[in-house]
């Protein structure tokens, strides 16, 4: 890469003043380390945004700023020792004002850890509800994408099916299969081929329906599909001069087993 | 300034031992720049040095966050600074306004407040060398902490003209600062 151009681009100007984006930042971070003479560029940029900044300041700084932060800090360190100090540092004025102010210390500690104990609890509950939260939230976004697959192969069968050159096929019931029918949508030009069935019995177990197309006297396999009341997509099918769906075992065969031919339509 | 790569490695050091003599560092090397930040967000003297101070506990306080593989310690020290004046302008304007507005009017400061007023005569304020258009520029990017993408978005020019403007008002600067320094 061409150290130069990179520099003038002003990408080190903005990676001081943490206005780049997180990507950006990482990848300038990166390149530091690999070139030095970026990292001689940043520091000679940061000097002059200090010398802008400082522009704007007074030649010294009231001195109580620095002594009132020091002073600030100190006692934030010893806040957090103060529990176990205040009880030692009690004052001995008498034996009977000991204990009382040892019986309200106590009173309070007790009440401190009572409350504790309380924002705890608190804590850990709406710990449990956010996770209860996001589990559910997943389970929504989950639902979400089945729908929205579902809704695009929906739309998609809309868009196949709405082709000018879609036929519809009716496969009627053949003799000894009373009230069977299905219908086939063939696309003569993309050759994509859907099935509807209306009515079919459900098949015994180990078994499925298998669609054929025939062309020329020859039975051409065109898949098997289940029973579930949408409209599917089978194998596409060059050439059909008549379609058949037979009853095989699940998987289907390569040939019709025509004593289990349910239902039959010309093109 | 070769100094600074120095000072950076001891107030880390201090950091990791939890000395807070690194504040005195960090107030002695930055104090003066962090103090010109917050004056620029504010747009006057008056409560300035509160904020330093307010600013100087939170360095300490979040000094063990600081990852120097990911950014400058000046960064990190100017978004603080940055950030603890914008909320303390933030709570008191809704003091003051807290009938009639919102809060979402304050994300970002009111141009208004940077007018020049008494209390700030003394500062030399050199972005007042640059031209109007890099003037703008430097005070979203520097202190009012914009990043590029808003900066982008609100004077309606692409990305990569924000980084080349910053850099010219810079080299702008240096040049200036050389010749009157």
């Amino acid at each position: 890469m061409n150290i130069k151009e990179y520099i003038e681009s002003g990408v080190l100007e903005l990676y001081l003043l943490g206005s780049l984006s997180a990507e950006e930042e990482r990848e300038v971070a990166k390149l530091l380390k690999e070139h030095p003479e970026l990292q001689k560029e940043l520091e000679r940029i940061e000097a002059d945004l200090i010398s802008l900044a400082e522009s704007n300041a007074p030649e010294s700084l009231n001195e109580a700023i620095l002594v009132g932060a020091l002073e600030r800090i100190k006692a934030g360190a010893e806040e957090s020792n103060a529990t176990t100090t205040v009880i030692k540092e009690l004052p001995v004025a008498g034996k009977s004002w000991l204990n009382y102010a040892l019986i309200a210390a106590s009173f309070a500690l007790l009440l401190s850890l009572g409350l504790n104990v309380k924002l705890y609890t608190n804590v850990q509950e709406a710990e449990s509800q956010i996770l209860a939260l996001q589990n559910q939230n997943s389970v929504f976004a989950e639902e979400l994408q089945i729908q929205n697959t579902n809704y695009s192969i929906k739309e998609k069968q809309v868009f196949a099916l709405s082709d000018p050159n879609v036929l519809r096929i009716k496969l009627n019931a053949v003799p000894g299969k009373e009230g069977a029918l299905a219908m086939v949508y063939w696309n003569s030009e993309s050759k994509e081929t859907y099935i509807s069935v209306q009515n079919l019995p459900e098949p015994p177990e180990g078994m499925q329906y298998q669609l054929w197309a025939l062309y020329d006297g020859a039975p051409i396999d065109a898949g098997v599909f289940d029973l579930n009341g949408e409209i599917q997509e089978n194998k596409t099918i060059e050439n059909a001069q008549a379609f058949a769906i037979t009853l095989e075992e699940a998987g289907g065969k390569p040939s019709p087993n025509l004593e289990q031919l349910y239902v039959y339509g010309e093109v | 300034m070769s100094s600074i790569p120095n000072i950076e490695i001891k107030i880390l050091g201090l950091f990791e031992k939890r000395d807070s003599s690194a504040i005195k560092l960090i107030h002695d090397a930055y104090g003066r720049a962090l103090y010109g930040v917050i004056f620029k967000i504010l747009g006057k003297a008056e409560d300035t040095e509160e904020v330093l101070q307010d600013v100087l506990v939170k360095i300490w306080e979040k000094s063990s966050l600081y990852d120097s593989s990911k950014g400058r310690l000046y960064t990190w020290m100017l978004n603080i600074a940055r950030n603890t004046t914008i909320d303390k302008t933030r709570t008191k304007l809704h003091k003051q306004n807290s009938k009639t507005d919102s809060q979402d009017d304050y994300v970002h400061l009111d141009r208004s407040s940077m007018e020049l007023k008494p209390e700030n005569i003394g500062v030399k304020d050199l972005t007042n060398i640059l031209k109007a258009d890099q003037k703008e520029i430097i005070e979203l990017a520097y202190f009012q902490g914009y990043t590029q993408q808003e900066i982008s978005e609100k004077l309606d020019i692409p990305i990569g003209t924000v980084k080349t403007k910053v850099r010219t008002a810079l080299l702008f600067l240096k040049d200036y600062l050389k010749n009157e320094y």
